[in-house]
């Protein structure tokens, strides 16, 4: 059976009740509570006169309050106790105020009529006057001889005309008649007129008048007094005195246009003065003072712009990052507020490196993200944009990377969702959420928000080279290179996605090489040569594929293309150079060091790491251990072998130390490469090493572990005990300690084995890099 | 004080838009200007802001790390003018002032309420 729901009527309230609100609302009223008491008696109104005018004195009580909606309260009083001249008059005053006359002047006459406050007379004409200038205020209502007096001064200047002579005695005492206020304030008020007549008729004398001492009845009356007063010293050309004035006027509450014009014209001048007299600094504090004012005049924001930027150069250029924070802040305030300036993204990145120099990652991160949203809108699309696609692939994985370092990577993602709620179809913004989610380690995430952008759009190139990449991560390498073929194909104009296909299959062949599956790499690498002719690394990477092979004339060749392609960069002429090293081709591996001596200035390190390579790579492996003997029946290493190679290798490193006989980090690298074939040639730039940087904890610990190299023990534990000592005094608590447990191994027959193994050897090498 | 901001381009007095070729060439003259055994420490810094440089890729990481300048004006704006009439508006504010409308005390016209 279907349920009926039944209807109940509002009952209305029992006596007791109401009694109840009346009172209530009473006590609300008397404690000023007049929301309270205004929704207590509200229902009561219709039916209780008594309550209806408690409720219109309520809204009226919560007119006078600050931050009512006076207009509204007063309405709602006016319409509760239509007879009541204080709410009329109140409502005129509310409408007088913003500037509704005919409203207000029909709230006037009811008050005068009624005979209300007798401010009402003199208001009436006010207002009438602000709506005609010309009327004659004797036919108003309430309109007497003193009133008219009174406003006369200001009816003559509505007109264009000269005042009335103020300072008459006949005028002043209409004054304190009809306003209640005393002689001198009367007289000021006289003056007032006088100067504002003088400032009409650009009469230099207005500046004097103005001055007058003597205090006004109200503030708003000083503050017009003041502004005049700065009106007539820039009509002298003083516009320091005249911005002094105005900025104060401005910062008593009044903020016409006027004031505001007159404002900007003189911070311009004045920014121009401090320029003119080369004063940057003195402009610099100017416009961070003024910031804050509602300025919007393009010339002189340009200024104030131009300034705080210089300025915020200078103190980044000074590492005071904190001060240029404040200053392109400051300018990108100016920017935001004035759209006519251009964009504000240079201010953006500029924060965004003082954000991130400062390590305020949170920070750095919002300012990477307000750079992104001056990007334009549409992709693609003809609005200029100065920004490449992977510049703002940049500027989204920095946001990312900010997050990261916040040690919020999950802030990114929730900002790229976020944004996305407010534009499910912007791909862009869908490409960002999943290198935040890749950023965050969500890589299944981020392969499924790619696949749905390319399902939307299936060359969408950007996700097709995410996909790439996400694929390759999962070691689908064959996959992710037909992924980038296939954007390769669709967009050939984009030369980033052929370098990313070109270096994935680099990788992919490298790969190979190192397992010996030359026939796998070797289309990798011809696909890759294509794809990018002038990377060297292909044909150096054929090349080692040929050497492989025994066929080392065609290496030759690939080789030779790659010092073609090497210009004057080191780095492939030592590649080759290894390349000839471990073919054991002396002549080929000259020929080397002659080509870069041709092509460029080599420097100190080139030669250093020629030398190393000429002796590390054709040294013979160190002995193997038998971990089934005893320690003390570890094999001792061999006695050194002197051959071609290590006569290249040293005369290489002499030429190097030649160049920089002083540099201890040189040494030090050369000893730290050759302290595991070669410890006795490692000594001699170990000793160097610690002679030039005798208070380098580091560069002792390398000289005490060469020196246990080449079984000087007892100088080896002195060596690591001074080096201990020296870090503790140095404050290097974990230096020391890790010094004196290498001195307690240097007996241990471990010890040399274990640093002789080439793995501990390369990593020994990398840290002595990083010391440096 | 953190680390200064340093303008590899500016080590090697060329604007941001050098070429490959001019890199090149300016970082081999500062070399022979301040060669590393009577420079060492000018030298490393030619070095580095080459290094910063010379590999395309390393070029364009590094030139996101530049500060970039406000953009001068194309074209330029009409220097503001001060106003210095008198204006009507002050006028009748002048005149608003000697009325009730800048009166913010009205205790004199709450009336009590009886219920």
């Amino acid at each position: 059976m279907a349920k009926t729901r039944k209807i109940v009527a509002p009952m209305p309230l029992a006596a007791g009740a109401v009694a109840d609100r009346r009172q209530q609302g009473l006590r609300a009223f008397q404690n000023s509570r007049f929301d309270e008491a205004i929704q207590l008696w509200s229902p009561l109104a219709e039916r209780d006169q008594q309550v209806r005018a408690a409720l219109a004195e309520a809204y009226f009580r919560r007119a006078l309050k600050p931050g009512a909606d006076k207009l509204a309260d007063l309405r709602q009083a006016a319409a509760l106790a239509p007879n009541d001249a204080r709410y009329q008059y109140h409502l005129g005053m509310q409408l007088h105020q913003i500037g509704e006359l005919a409203a207000a002047i029909a709230c006037y006459r009811g008050v005068i009529e009624r005979g209300g406050p007798h401010g009402a007379a003199l208001l009436l004409a006010l207002a009438t006057l602000e709506q005609r200038a010309d009327i004659d205020l004797a036919t108003l209502p309430g309109s007497t001889p003193e009133l008219r007096a009174v406003l006369a001064p200001a009816q003559s200047l509505l007109q264009d005309r000269q005042p009335p002579e103020t300072t008459e005695g006949g005028f002043i005492v209409q004054l304190r008649r009809t306003l209640g206020i005393g002689e001198s304030a009367s007289e000021a008020v006289a003056q007032l007129w006088r100067g504002l007549g003088q400032i009409a008729a650009h009469d230099s004398e207005a500046a004097a008048t103005l001055g007058d001492p003597r205090s006004l009845p109200t503030p708003q009356l000083t503050a017009i007094r003041r502004n005049y007063i700065g009106v007539a010293a820039a009509s002298a050309g003083d516009m320091d005195t005249a911005l002094t004035l105005w900025r104060k006027v401005y910062d008593s509450g009044i903020s016409t246009t006027a004031l505001l014009d007159n404002l900007t014209a003189a911070l311009y001048d004045r920014l121009s003065a401090l320029l003119d007299a080369d004063d940057q600094a003195g402009a610099v504090e100017l416009a961070l003072q003024t910031v804050a004012l509602p300025l919007t005049n393009a010339a002189l924001n340009e200024l104030q712009v131009q300034q705080l930027d210089q300025a915020g150069h200078a103190a980044a250029i000074a590492g005071d990052w904190a001060r240029a924070i404040v200053l392109w802040t400051a300018a990108r305030q100016i920017v935001g507020a004035n759209q006519g300036l251009g964009s504000p993204r240079p201010l953006w990145h500029n924060l965004a490196l003082a954000y991130e120099a400062q390590e305020r990652w949170l920070d750095a991160a919002d300012a990477w993200r307000g750079m992104l949203r001056t990007r334009p809108r549409r992709r693609g699309g003809d609005q200029d944009d100065t920004f490449t696609e992977a510049q703002w692939a940049w500027v989204r994985k920095r946001v990312i990377e900010c997050y990261k370092h916040a040690g919020r990577p999950d802030e990114a993602v929730t900002v790229f969702r976020q944004m996305i709620k407010a534009e499910p179809n912007d791909l862009d913004l869908r490409l960002q959420l999943a290198d935040a989610l890749m950023g965050n380690g969500q890589e299944q995430a981020a392969q499924n928000e790619v696949q749905r952008i390319l399902k939307v759009d299936p060359h969408f190139a950007d996700a097709q080279a995410r996909n790439a990449i996400l694929l390759a991560a999962r070691g689908y390498l064959a996959a992710a290179e037909e992924a980038l073929r296939d954007a390769v194909e669709h967009h050939p104009e984009r030369t980033d996605l052929r370098s990313q296909l070109a270096r994935m299959l680099l990788d992919h062949a490298i790969h190979y090489v190192e397992r010996g599956f030359d026939a796998g790499a070797e289309p990798l690498l011809r696909e890759g040569q294509g794809m990018e002719p002038t990377n060297e690394q292909f044909p150096l990477n054929l090349a080692r594929v040929r050497l492989n092979q025994h066929r080392p004339d065609e290496a030759r060749t690939l080789l030779d293309q790659v010092m073609e392609l090497a210009g004057d960069r080191p780095e492939p002429y030592i590649d080759v150079f290894q390349c000839w090293v471990i073919e054991e081709d002396l002549d080929a591996a000259r020929d080397v060091i002659s080509r870069a001596e041709a092509t460029f200035t080599p420097l100190p390190d080139f030669y250093a790491q020629l030398g190393i390579l000429a002796i590390v790579e054709t040294a013979p492996p160190p002995p193997m251990i038998n971990p089934f003997l005893p320690l003390a029946a570890l094999p001792k290493q061999p006695p050194p072998v002197e051959t071609e190679w290590t006569t290249l290798g040293r005369e290489l490193l002499a030429r190097a130390v030649a160049g920089q006989p002083d540099d201890a980090r040189l040494h030090g690298r050369i000893a730290a490469g050759l302290m595991g074939p070669r410890p006795d040639i490692a000594q001699v730039h170990a000793d160097e090493v610690a002679r030039l940087a005798p208070d380098d904890p580091d560069m002792l610990i390398l000289r005490g572990v060469v020196l246990a190299m080449n079984e000087r023990k007892r100088e080896a534990k002195d060596q690591l005990r001074k080096a201990a000592n020296v870090a503790r005094k140095q404050g290097n608590r974990d230096l020391a300690a890790q010094a004196d447990a290498m001195r307690r191994e240097v007996d241990s027959p471990l010890f040399r084995a274990a640093l002789q193994m080439r793995s501990l050897v390369e990593e020994f090498d990398d840290d002595i890099d990083e010391l440096f | 004080m953190t680390k200064p901001y340093s303008d590899p381009y500016a080590t090697l007095n060329l604007p941001h838009t050098a070429t490959a070729a001019e890199i090149k060439q300016a970082y081999f003259a500062l070399v022979r200007s301040y060669p590393p055994e009577r420079e060492p420490q000018m030298f490393k810094r030619i070095r580095a802001a080459y290094e910063r440089l010379r590999d395309p890729e390393q070029r364009a990481e590094t030139d996101m790390l530049l500060l970039q300048a406000w953009p001068t004006p194309a074209r330029r704006r009409r220097t503001p003018q001060p106003d210095l009439a008198l204006q009507q508006a002050d006028v009748i504010a002048a005149a608003r002032a000697l009325t009730d409308l800048v009166r913010s005390d009205w205790r004199e016209h709450y009336e009590k309420v009886k219920l």
